[in-house]
């Protein structure tokens, strides 16, 4: 069964003052993929959910979260 | 990634729309040559001279693909399965008709069935990630 990941990436991004473009731009991908990624609409692949944790300097876990 | 994904595109769109143009003027020159009468050997690589600018066009598509993210490949991915499924059951009901009377149409139009289902399928993993 697939659990949907929750995540902090609107906090965090909301914090440091970034747009979701500028999450975009850090990351390498499109801001539709933060946006979907940010309301749970789609799950990052590992790699990416390790760069997004990388940029905030954070470990994944502080970041997503399986839990439901 | 934002900028690189806009210049991708930009080089997609170049490569897609010289291709087109390129297509268009061998289509013209394909048919005028072939009401023409050329000699009979010719006939057929006169018939396909179109297809050789339309060879860009799959180069441009695998480019731009390239420069997706996991995201747009995924949604891509889905508008391609529901284009392909959609396109059989288009073609296949067509088919049946044809049974029962209805008239014969030209090959050519299989790939603009295709191409309506796949921007169906794009509009719909649009709204779907939204």
């Amino acid at each position: 069964m697939e659990v949907p990941l929750r995540n902090k990436l609107r906090e965090l991004r909301s914090e440091r003052d970034w747009s979701q473009a500028d999450l975009a731009e850090r990351a390498g991908v499109s801001r539709q993929t933060i946006n979907a990624i940010e309301t749970g609409k789609y799950d990052p692949s590992l790699p990416l959910a390790f760069a997004l944790a990388r940029i905030f300097k954070l470990k994944i876990e502080n970041v997503f979260d399986d839990r439901s | 990634m934002e900028n690189r994904c806009r210049r991708s595109f930009a080089k997609y769109a170049a490569t897609f729309v010289i291709s087109l143009v390129l297509y268009g003027v061998a289509l013209v020159v394909s048919l005028r040559w072939l009401r023409a009468g050329p000699p009979e050997e010719w006939k057929y690589s006169i018939a396909v001279l179109p297809v050789l600018p339309a060879l860009g066009i799959p180069l441009a598509v695998i480019r731009i693909c390239q420069a997706m993210d996991e995201l747009q490949l995924r949604m891509q991915l889905e508008a391609l399965a529901f284009g392909f499924a959609a396109t059989a059951i288009v073609t296949f009901t067509y088919g049946f008709l044809q049974n029962a009377g209805l008239p014969d149409v030209s090959w050519v139009w299989v790939w603009p069935v295709m191409a309506v289902c796949w921007m169906v399928g794009q509009v719909a993993a649009r709204w779907r990630y939204r």
